[in-house]
C-alpha cells in the first residue's frame, strides 16, 4: 500500500463518473466499497479544509477524496473496504490529528454494492442519517443502510462423480445450503468430458467444482488442468474428492490448482461447511 | 481292398478318434469353467475392488505401453490408463521407433517436456533416444527408442520401471476402470506367490469408445468381427479358466497382463527374436519356476476386461492368425524339452502336450478332416458314413461349443445386455463350420508351415532357451 | 462297419442342442426378470430419493414407503447404502443405516447366507459387515462352523471383529493363523485400537507369518506407541522378523535406539544393513556421515546405493532409483533366492 504525498480532490461530474466506475468494479469483483461523508458540525469550512489537507496525505492510492457542493463536507470513497474497514480508517484519522483540525465532525458510512445506487442518492442518504450535533471534538460516525439488498449472486456448482447416487446425494446437500445473497445453480456430470464439452463453464459466474479424481473419459486432473488454463480461471473454486490416500497425488493436485481435498469417505457436514465457507468468501 | 481304401479307413479312424479326444478335453474344460463361473456369477466384485483400492494393501504398478505406429489408437489407450482406479501407478509409453507421429501426438496431447528418469539397465536393449514427462499427469512418461520390436520395447520399459510389478498393454487396447485392480487381485491376495496374471481380452469393434472409455456395448454388424468375438469367448471359456485353476497356464495375452519384475528379469526379459514374445515369456517363467523350484503361480483372471481392436479385413486377420500360430509353435519348440518331462510337473505333463497336440497340431488334423469329408463324398460308398460322422463331429466341435460359450458368457458375465445380440451371435455360429472355421484353419496351418521353415533356417534354437533361463545372471 | 457310432453322435448332438435351447429359454426369461427388477429398483430410488435423504440426515422414523417391499427394492436400498458407506460418514448415519438394515433387510440376507451360491453368500457377508447388521451375527457364527471357503472365513472374522471386539482375541487368536499374510494385514489394520493392543500382547502365540504381518501393520499405522515393542522384537533370532522390525521403524520414520541400530549396521544379513542405510536421512548429521562412509564399503550393491543416495542428497525432482524403490516395496518371495546385483544367488 503506497501512500501518496497529495491526493487529488475531485468534484462534480467527474466525481459522478468515478463513482459509477468504482461501483461497476464492486459488482464485478464482489468487493464492497464504502462511502464516507464527513461534515464539520458547525459548518466551519476552514477546519474542513484543514482536515482535507490531512486526508490527502494519508489516503491510499486507490481511495478517492471528493468535494460536494457544501464547503463544510468532505467525501471519501474507499474501494475494497466494508464498513469495518471504514470505521478503522476514521479511528486512525482521529488519532493522527488530535488537534484543531479534527472536530467536531459528523460522519456517515455507507456500503456501496447495489447497481442502482447513484452517487446523489448515496450522498442524500448519508446526509439524512447524520446524527444531531454533539459539540464535542472528534469524529462521530453512524452506519447507514441504503435500504437496498445485496444483489443476489448467481453461483454455479458442478458435481462430477461416476456414481449416480452419490452425485444426487451431493446435489441435494448443496441445494439445501441456504445463504443470503447467493443463488446456486447445481448441475451434475458423470464424466469429465461432458463438462468440458458443455458451455456451462463459459459464463462469468463464480463456479464451484466438486469432482472425483477418478472419472471416466477425462479424469479429475485433466479437468483441473483444463479449468485452470481458461482465461478467467479465478472464477473457479475446485474441490477434489479421492479414495486414494496418496500424499504425492494430493501435493500434485494442490500444486495444479485445487482449492481443497476430501478423502472418501468424508463427513457430509464437513463438506457442507467447506462449501459454505467458499460461498461466503465470494463477497468481501 | 486297395491300398487307397485302407488308407482312407485308417485316416478316417485316426481323425475321428482325434476329434473325439479333442471334444472330450474341451468338454471337461467347459464344465470346469461352468462351475467356476456359476460360483462367482452373482458375486459383487465392487466389494473386492473397494478393499484393494486402499493404497496400503495394493502394490504399485508400472504400466508399459509399447507403441509402434499407433498414432490413431494410443491417445485413447493412455486416457483409459489414466482413468484407472488404482492407488499408485506409473505409465510408460514406449515409442518403438515409430515411423508415424505416435510420439508427436502423445507429446502434444499430454503437454510433455524432456525429462530425466533414472534407469536400471538390467536388460540389454536397443538405445533409448529421449525421455519425456507429462506436465499434466506427473506419472505419465514417454520413452523414445530405436526400433527393436515389441519385446525390446517392453525390455526398455522394464529397465525404466520404478515399481516392482509391471503391466503390459497393447498400444491400441482399452482398460475398464477396475481392470488393473482386478487383475492384480490374485497377486495381492497370494502375497506375491502369483508372479504373473492375465486378464480377459475382448473385442472392442462396434462399441462406442470415447476418450478411452467404452460407453455402450453394442455388437458389431460385421460377421467377421462377430465371429472373432465368439472365438475369443470360446478360447477364454474352454481353456484359460480351467488351465488357470490348476496352474497350467501357458498363454496370457500380451494385450493385458501383469508380471512381477524380478522373475522376469531373472528369466532374461522378453525374447526379442521370437514372434510371440508374450507366450514365450509365460512358458519361460513356467519353466523357470519348475527348474529353480520357486513355487510361484501364473493365473488367468476372467473378470478384468481389456478391450482390443480386432482386424477388420480378411488380409489383416490372416496375418494375425498366421503370426499367432507361428508364435505358438516357436515358443513350444524353444521349450520342447518340457514336453512330457516329469521334472516340469503338470505343466510338462499336461499343459505343454495339450498345446502341442490340440492347439498346435489341431488345425492340421481338423483341416485334414475337412479334406477327408469332401473326398469321402466323392468316393461314395461306405465312406458316406465316415463323412457323415465327421461332419457331425465338426458341427459338435464348432457350432455346439461356440453356442454354448456364447450362452455361458451371457449368463455369467453378460457383456451384451441386449438379448437380440446374443441371438445374433448364436445364429452366426451355425454358419461357422462352413466358412470361418476352415478359413482360420488354413491360415493357422500356413503359420505352422512358415515357422517350420523359419525354425530350420534358424539353426540352433536351443540358444534361445538357454539365455532365457540363465537370465540376468551373466 | 467298423462301428462309427453315428447314431450316438447324432443323438448326443440332439441332446446338446435341446439342452442349449432349454438353457437359452431359461436365460431369456431370467434376463427379462432381471430387467424388470432393475426397472423396479430405479423407480423406487427415483421416487424416494428425497425421503431417504431426509431420513438419513435427520433423526426420525423412516416413512412407510421407504420400506422395501420386494427383492428388487431391497437391492435398490442396498445400492444406496453401499454408496453411503463408501463415500460419506456422518454422525448418526451409520446407526440409521444399521437400524434400518436390521429391521427391514436382515431376512433377505439371512436367506442369502443360507443359500447354496457362494457369490450370494459372499455378498451377504459384505453387506452384513458394511451395514452393521448385528442381528445376523449368530447366523454368521453358525456359518463359521460349517466348511467354508477361505474368502468367507476372512469375512466372518472381520464381522466377528466388528461386532464382538472385546472377545475377539480370546475367541479367534488361533483362527488368525489360518489367514494369508495379506488378509492378516488387512484384518489387523482394521482392528480397533484396544483389540490390536490385545493381539500385540499375544504376539508370541501367533504363527510367524502373522507376526510378520503384525509388525508390518505397526509400520502402516504410523503409531509410534509401539516402538518399545519393536525394540524387544528385534532381539529375535529370526532374521526375517528383524528385517520387518527395521522396515517398520523406517515407515514410522523413527530411528531405533543405538544398540538396535548398531546391531543392524553390523548385521550379516544384507537386508538389515539395507534398512539401516535407509534410516541415514533421519540420523544426526555427524553420525549419519560416519555410517554412510561405512555403508559405502558394503559388499551389497543395494546398501552401497542407498548410502550413495544419501551422500549425494539428490534433489526431490529426481526419481527414486528404481532398484531401490523396487526393493523397498517388495514383499517378495524372490528376494531371498536371488541376489539383485546379479552375482548369483548364494548370498544367504
Amino acid at each position: 500500500m503506497s501512500i501518496r504525498k497529495n491526493s487529488e480532490v475531485i468534484e462534480g461530474a467527474f466525481f459522478r463518473y468515478v463513482f459509477n466506475l468504482l461501483r461497476a468494479n464492486v459488482l464485478r469483483d464482489r468487493r464492497t466499497m464504502s462511502l464516507v461523508l464527513l461534515r464539520e458540525e458547525r459548518g466551519d469550512s476552514r477546519i474542513a479544509r484543514m482536515l482535507k489537507e490531512k486526508l490527502t496525505e494519508m489516503l491510499r492510492e486507490k481511495d478517492v477524496l471528493f468535494e460536494t457542493e457544501h464547503p463544510d463536507e468532505i467525501g471519501l470513497l474507499l474501494p475494497n473496504s466494508g464498513k469495518e474497514e471504514a470505521v478503522g480508517f476514521l479511528q486512525r484519522l482521529q488519532k493522527v490529528c488530535p488537534g484543531m483540525e479534527c472536530g467536531p465532525f459528523q460522519a456517515a458510512i455507507l456500503e456501496v454494492y447495489h447497481p442502482e445506487l447513484t452517487s446523489e442518492n448515496a450522498l442524500a442518504i448519508c446526509r439524512k442519517a447524520m446524527a444531531e450535533p454533539q459539540g464535542q471534538d472528534g469524529i462521530h460516525f453512524v452506519h447507514v443502510e441504503s435500504g437496498l439488498d445485496r444483489p443476489v449472486l448467481e453461483v454455479k456448482v458442478s458435481i462430477l462423480d461416476g456414481d449416480r447416487l452419490f452425485r444426487e446425494l451431493l446435489q441435494m446437500a448443496v441445494e439445501r445450503i441456504d445463504l443470503a445473497g447467493v443463488r446456486l445453480q447445481v448441475r451434475t456430470f458423470a464424466d469429465g468430458l461432458v463438462l468440458s464439452q458443455s458451455d456451462w463453464t463459459d459464463s462469468w459466474h463464480p463456479h464451484l467444482v466438486v469432482m472425483s479424481d477418478v472419472l471416466p473419459k477425462r479424469n479429475g486432473l485433466d479437468v483441473l488442468h483444463e479449468l485452470r488454463k481458461m482465461p478467467n480461471q479465478e472464477k473457479f473454486t475446485i474441490l477434489m474428492m479421492t479414495r486414494h490416500n496418496s500424499e504425492e497425488d494430493m501435493i500434485y493436485a494442490y500444486e495444479s490448482g485445487t482449492d481443497g481435498y476430501l478423502l472418501k469417505p468424508f463427513n457430509l457436514r464437513l463438506f457442507e461447511a467447506q462449501v459454505k465457507r467458499m460461498l461466503a468468501g465470494l463477497w468481501s | 481292398m486297395t491300398s487307397i481304401h485302407i488308407a482312407m479307413q485308417v485316416f478316417g479312424v485316426i481323425i475321428f478318434l482325434y476329434m473325439a479326444a479333442v471334444i472330450l478335453s474341451y468338454s471337461i474344460m467347459f464344465v470346469l469353467a461352468f462351475r467356476t463361473l456359476r460360483r462367482e456369477r452373482s458375486l459383487d466384485r465392487r466389494e473386492l475392488d473397494a478393499r484393494f483400492v486402499d493404497a496400503f494393501y495394493s502394490k504399485p504398478v508400472t504400466i508399459l505401453v509399447p507403441a509402434y505406429n499407433e498414432e490413431t489408437g494410443v491417445i485413447a489407450t493412455v486416457h483409459s490408463l489414466l482413468n484407472l482406479d488404482y492407488p499408485q501407478t506409473e505409465l510408460l509409453v514406449i515409442d518403438d521407433g515409430s515411423k508415424d507421429g505416435t510420439a508427436a501426438v502423445v507429446i502434444e496431447q499430454f503437454d510433455m517436456v524432456r525429462a530425466r528418469k533414472s534407469v536400471d539397465p538390467q536388460l540389454a536393449t536397443k538405445p533409448v533416444k529421449e525421455v519425456y514427462r507429462s506436465r499434466i499427469h506427473p506419472n505419465l512418461w514417454l520413452i523414445r527408442k530405436e526400433n527393436g520390436g515389441k519385446g525390446d520395447a517392453l525390455n526398455v520399459g522394464i529397465n525404466f520401471a520404478r515399481y516392482s510389478y509391471f503391466c503390459t498393454i497393447d498400444g491400441d487396447s482399452i482398460l475398464d476402470e477396475s481392470s488393473l485392480l482386478r487383475v492384480m487381485k490374485p497377486i495381492i491376495m497370494s502375497d506375491g506367490k502369483v508372479i504373473a496374471a492375465g486378464g480377459n481380452v475382448r473385442i472392442v469393434n462396434g462399441m462406442d469408445v470415447e476418450y478411452g472409455a467404452v460407453s455402450s456395448t453394442k455388437l458389431s454388424g460385421k460377421p467377421f468381427v462377430v465371429m472373432q468375438i465368439v472365438e475369443y469367448l470360446r478360447a477364454f471359456l474352454m481353456g484359460r479358466i480351467a488351465l488357470s485353476k490348476y496352474n497350467l497356464v501357458l498363454i496370457i495375452s500380451g494385450a493385458f497382463s501383469v508380471f512381477s519384475k524380478k522373475p522376469v528379469i531373472r528369466a532374461g526379459g522378453y525374447n526379442t527374436t521370437t514372434i510371440g514374445e508374450d507366450m514365450e515369456m509365460v512358458v519361460k517363467l513356467q519353466r523357470m519356476l519348475k527348474e529353480d523350484k520357486l513355487g510361484g503361480r501364473i493365473e488367468f483372471v476372467p473378470d478384468p476386461v481389456c478391450w482390443t481392436e480386432a482386424p477388420q479385413t480378411i488380409s489383416v486377420l490372416r496375418k494375425q492368425r498366421r503370426r499367432w500360430h507361428q508364435g505358438l509353435l516357436e515358443s513350444l519348440w524353444a521349450h520342447r524339452k518340457m514336453t512330457f518331462n516329469p521334472k516340469y510337473g503338470a505343466v510338462g505333463m499336461i499343459s505343454v502336450p495339450y498345446f502341442w497336440l490340440i492347439e498346435c497340431l489341431g488345425p492340421v488334423i481338423e483341416l485334414a478332416g475337412y479334406v477327408y469329408v469332401i473326398t469321402a463324398f466323392f468316393m461314395g460308398g461306405i465312406y458316406y458314413e465316415y463323412a457323415v460322422a465327421l461332419v457331425l463331429l465338426l458341427v459338435l466341435y464348432g457350432t455346439v461349443f461356440s453356442m454354448g460359450a456364447v450362452l455361458l458368457e451371457s449368463w455369467s458375465l453378460g457383456t451384451f445386455p441386449k438379448i437380440h445380440n446374443v441371438f445374433r451371435m448364436m445364429l452366426l455360429t451355425l454358419t461357422e463350420v462352413v466358412w470361418y472355421r476352415p478359413l482360420t484353419l488354413i491360415w493357422r496351418v500356413e503359420g505352422l508351415v512358415r515357422s517350420i521353415f523359419r525354425i530350420s533356417s534358424w539353426g540352433d534354437m536351443e540358444r534361445v532357451g538357454a539365455t532365457g533361463t540363465k537370465g540376468a545372471g551373466k | 462297419m467298423i462301428g462309427l457310432p453315428i447314431e450316438w453322435i447324432a443323438a448326443l448332438i440332439i441332446v446338446l442342442v435341446v439342452a442349449l435351447a432349454v438353457f437359452t429359454l431359461y436365460m431369456v426369461i431370467e434376463r427379462h426378470r432381471e430387467n424388470k427388477r432393475t426397472l423396479l429398483a430405479a423407480t423406487y430410488l427415483n421416487n424416494n430419493r428425497i425421503g431417504w435423504y431426509d431420513y438419513l440426515r435427520t433423526d426420525g422414523v423412516p416413512e412407510d414407503h421407504l420400506i422395501p417391499r420386494n427383492d428388487a427394492e431391497v437391492k435398490a436400498v442396498e445400492e444406496l447404502f453401499r454408496m453411503l458407506v463408501h463415500n460419506v460418514k456422518e454422525d448418526g448415519m451409520e446407526e440409521r443405516i444399521s437400524g434400518f438394515a436390521n429391521r427391514w433387510m436382515s431376512g433377505f440376507y439371512r436367506k442369502k447366507l443360507n443359500g447354496r451360491n457362494w457369490g450370494e453368500r459372499m455378498n451377504a457377508l459384505y453387506r452384513i459387515y458394511d451395514f452393521g447388521i448385528d442381528s445376523l451375527t449368530v447366523d454368521c457364527r453358525d456359518m463359521a462352523k460349517k466348511s467354508i471357503s477361505e474368502e468367507e472365513f476372512f469375512l466372518l472374522l472381520l464381522i466377528d471383529m466388528k461386532f464382538y471386539p472385546e472377545t475377539f482375541v480370546r475367541d479367534n487368536l488361533l483362527e488368525l493363523c489360518a489367514l494369508s499374510a495379506n488378509d492378516a494385514k488387512e484384518l489387523l489394520f482394521r482392528m480397533q485400537e484396544a483389540t490390536f493392543e490385545e493381539t500385540v500382547c499375544h504376539f508370541d502365540e501367533l504363527e510367524l507369518t502373522i507376526q510378520y504381518a503384525l509388525v508390518d501393520v505397526i509400520g502402516m499405522k504410523l503409531d509410534a506407541t509401539y516402538v518399545p515393542f519393536l525394540e524387544t522384537q528385534f532381539n529375535t533370532k529370526d532374521s526375517e522378523l528383524r528385517i520387518r522390525v527395521l522396515r517398520a521403524y523406517n515407515s514410522l520414520g523413527i530411528v531405533p535406539v543405538v544398540t538396535v541400530y548398531e546391531a543392524a549396521v553390523e548385521s550379516d544379513v544384507w537386508q538389515e544393513r539395507h534398512q539401516a542405510a535407509k534410516m541415514l536421512k533421519w540420523l544426526p548429521q555427524q553420525s549419519a556421515v560416519r555410517y554412510a562412509a561405512h555403508f559405502e564399503k558394503d559388499d551389497m550393491f543395494l546398501v552401497r546405493e542407498e548410502a550413495k543416495l544419501f551422500s549425494t542428497a539428490s534433489s526431490i525432482e529426481d526419481q527414486v532409483s528404481p532398484l531401490v524403490a523396487a526393493a523397498a516395496e517388495d514383499e517378495g518371495w524372490l528376494l531371498d533366492t536371488q541376489s539383485p546385483d546379479g552375482k548369483g544367488g548364494d548370498q544367504i
